[in-house]
């Protein structure tokens, strides 16, 4: 599916584009010695009636005491069953190719749940619960009545990489001959500076870019380039600076 | 901590890599799911409509054109000039040999991994990687057929190897404008890159 990207220049003039994503192919495929391909397939290798806490609910009892000795025991005791009568095979799940499935909720008894309560939760770096709170919709905000402003401030590209990390890149592509000439007039500034422009959403194009609703925000560049008559204008994102984990203090 | 040796104009610096994640900095946040006992709830698979699969119980298999299973270790590489190509090395298995790396090499670079460079040796490469230059390399955590592209850079206080494949980018002209009518093909490719871990 093409997907739109709505762009304002410092002079105020706005134009919708497309983008893509810029992910390399792979350069080396994987074949049996013969030549041929192998085909991939996904097998089923248990299911919640093999899983070890039903087997052990099913022959050996419910757990009494949840202490972890208790759930040992009952696991050694299960070991037994198993070796002796495999209850951990279903003969007729168990191999079978799977071609077409659906994704469940499922509650601790394994029966699918479809009314579902959410809370998202937060952690800190030290891995602490911070905060547990309704979660929040995420709207994509760089297409439509949205835009994503050019900052017109032209950072150098060596003291960027050296702050932040651009995990994500996107190719930004014209539509037709007037886009054309605007993409290509801001790769050309780009290129020329060897700099990356900031650019935002919101009013003052302050804020984070969020590519697609239910997305994460990300911060984000502009990286130009010319060779002749052609261009190539990368939107970098980037959510994460340039800096190791705060060591625990001792 | 395993070292690797790495090598740049007759100096070599022994480091070990540390993964770097992005909820060791900043922490993370995740949705937890509840019934109406309140009891929290797994993602987990339906199949046939009556089989319910939890986390871990389905497999990836690869079989021949025979529906013999195919272990993973039996492939070979090929290249895109259909060449069979060797193995290329661990990082840890013998000195890494750098080189001087390009700005806009890393910019294109489609990120995979980021580790923190850890050492109690004096870094041989520290001042110029301080002054914004970057390193580069062959990088394969394991023995694999397929190495990615890797950079050494410093923020100023650490140094960081960043791993991923350098992309091979498109210039556009005026007469390659992308057309902004969706085709059926555009679509499926979509649906195959939908990540279903997201619901």
């Amino acid at each position: 599916m093409a997907r739109f990207i709505h762009f304002i220049d410092d002079q105020k003039r706005d134009a919708q584009v497309t983008f893509s994503s810029l992910n390399p192919k792979a350069k080396v495929r994987m074949f049996l010695p013969d030549g041929s391909a192998p085909e991939t397939l996904r097998v089923i290798k248990g299911s919640a009636t093999t899983a070890v806490a039903h087997l052990c609910d099913a022959l050996i009892g419910p757990l009494e005491s949840p202490d972890g000795t208790a759930e040992l025991v009952r696991e050694i005791e299960l070991a037994e069953h198993i070796i002796k009568s495999d209850p951990e095979v279903d003969l007729e799940l168990h191999g079978k190719f799977i071609t077409d499935a659906d994704r469940v909720y499922v509650n601790p008894q394994m029966r699918p749940v479809f009314r579902l309560k959410e809370e998202e939760h937060i952690f800190s770096a030290k891995r602490e619960l911070v905060e547990k709170r309704t979660p929040r919709v995420v709207l994509s905000n760089i297409a439509e009545s949205d835009m994503v402003k050019w900052s017109g401030k032209m950072l150098p590209k060596r003291a960027i990489v050296q702050k932040v990390l651009l995990t994500k890149k996107y190719q930004v592509k014209h539509i037709n001959g007037l886009t054309f000439s605007f993409l290509f007039d801001l790769a050309k500034q780009l290129d020329e500076k060897e700099a990356l422009m900031p650019v935002g959403a919101g009013e003052k194009g302050n804020q984070p870019l969020v590519m697609s609703d239910g997305g994460k925000p990300y911060r984000a560049f502009l990286e130009g380039r010319v060779r002749g008559d052609s261009y190539c204008l990368i939107l970098h994102l980037t959510d994460q600076e340039l800096k190791a984990p705060q060591k625990d203090e001792a | 901590m395993r070292t690797a040796e790495f090598s740049f104009k007759g100096k070599s610096w022994n480091a070990g890599l540390s993964k770097l994640n992005r909820a060791d900095v900043y922490g993370w946040s995740e949705i937890q799911r509840h019934d109406q006992e309140g009891q929290t709830c797994e993602i987990a698979t339906l199949v046939e409509g009556r089989h319910v699969l939890p986390s871990g119980s389905v497999s990836m298999l690869k079989r021949d054109e025979m529906g013999n299973p195919v272990k993973t270790s039996d492939l070979i590489g090929v290249d895109r000039q259909g060449t069979q190509v060797d193995k290329q090395p661990s990082v840890y298995a013998g000195p890494v040999q750098l080189s001087k790396g390009q700005l806009d090499d890393y910019l294109a670079m489609a990120v995979k991994a980021v580790y923190v460079m850890q050492s109690d040796d004096e870094n041989p490469f520290e001042a110029q990687l301080n002054s914004g230059e970057l390193l580069q390399l062959q990088f394969n955590y394991r023995e694999d057929y397929e190495a990615d592209d890797a950079f050494m850079l410093s923020n100023g206080n650490d140094v960081f190897l960043v791993t991923g494949q350098v992309a091979e980018l498109e210039f556009l002209s005026q007469h390659q404008a992308e057309s902004p009518i969706e085709s059926e093909g555009d679509a499926e490719a979509e649906d195959e890159l939908m990540d279903f871990s997201m619901f």
